[in-house]
């Protein structure tokens, strides 16, 4: 059996027309309008996730913000603290420098002549 | 294809897209569907979803795109309808076969191997009309249809037994 005879002989596209004007107008105009609708869309998601990182960013700034203020306040006091405590310190041991009490001391000659100083312990306490 | 490739606006491109290739698209899917209807359906369904995928469409290479996408969605009808058939075996008289109010369609039906060519799934459907009514040479219809060469040859050679068993069961 000759196929591609009958085929071609009993071809549709051979007997009728193809598509006409009107249908094809029809059908590109309705193409064209949904592309344009498919765009809107496109449009419109983009603005929607542009909207919502928008939101995101208005959320994240703030948060941000305020964590790098809490950041540098923990920081501010926690070097403030240790710079107290060595002021502290400091003055504790300037103080206590300060109460320093001039040492005692006990001088006399021996009869060689030989000059003796003694100095006493602070705590001492005689 | 340049006039297709015309302007950066989606709408503008798919319309330069549609005048180079509508026609060519009408003929194929007249070849794989009973009635010009159907295929001006097709035709539509087809370039509906390219404007709804424009962004899937490779420039310089529409054509097979869209009749890859055509293919593709005759060969769902084609699956729906054989569903169809297997749940309700009475709605194969409500179905694609010709009916006798459209006479160019009753013409085609008239013709056994039109009748064989019908009972193929469509990319077969498709390969062999490609081949025998458009006069596509085997490597230009794998181009088309983005499968290998090999293939295209298998379904042809498939798609004549297939036929030609049909013919010879005396359906």
């Amino acid at each position: 059996m000759d196929f591609k005879r009958q085929l071609i002989e009993g071809d549709p596209v051979a007997r009728e027309p193809g598509l006409d004007a009107f249908h094809a107008q029809a059908m590109r105009q309705r193409v064209i309008l949904e592309a344009r609708d498919a765009e809107r869309e496109g449009f419109r998601d983009e603005e929607r996730e542009g909207f919502s990182r928008a939101i995101t960013l208005w959320w994240l700034r703030p948060i941000v913000v305020a964590g790098a203020l809490a950041a540098c306040l923990v920081a501010g006091v926690g070097i403030g603290l240790r710079l107290n405590d060595h002021e502290a310190m400091t003055s504790v041991g300037r103080s206590f420098q300060g109460r320093q009490i001039p040492p005692r001391q006990l001088q006399f000659a021996t009869p060689g002549g030989t000059r003796v100083i003694w100095t006493f312990h602070q705590e001492i306490d005689l | 294809m340049p006039a297709a490739a015309v302007g950066t606006d989606p709408a503008e491109r798919l319309a330069a897209m549609f005048d180079a290739h509508h026609q060519r698209l009408f003929r194929l899917a007249r070849r794989l569907t009973p009635g010009a209807e159907e295929a001006r359906d097709l035709v539509q369904e087809t370039f509906l979803r390219a404007a709804r995928a424009r962004q899937s469409i490779p420039p310089g290479n529409e054509e097979a795109w869209l009749v890859r996408v055509l293919v593709n969605i005759r060969r769902d009808e084609w699956r729906r309808d054989a569903t169809k058939k297997r749940i309700d075996p009475d709605g194969q008289a409500h179905s694609w076969s010709a009916g006798p109010s459209d006479h160019e369609t009753a013409l085609i039906a008239k013709t056994t191997v039109w009748r064989a060519l019908e009972q193929l799934p469509p990319r077969r459907r498709a390969i062999i009309v490609m081949c025998e009514l458009e006069g596509q040479t085997i490597p230009a219809i794998a181009q088309l249809l983005g499968v290998n060469a090999v293939t295209i040859r298998w379904h042809l050679s498939r798609g004549r037994k297939e036929m030609a068993a049909w013919i010879s069961s005396g359906s």
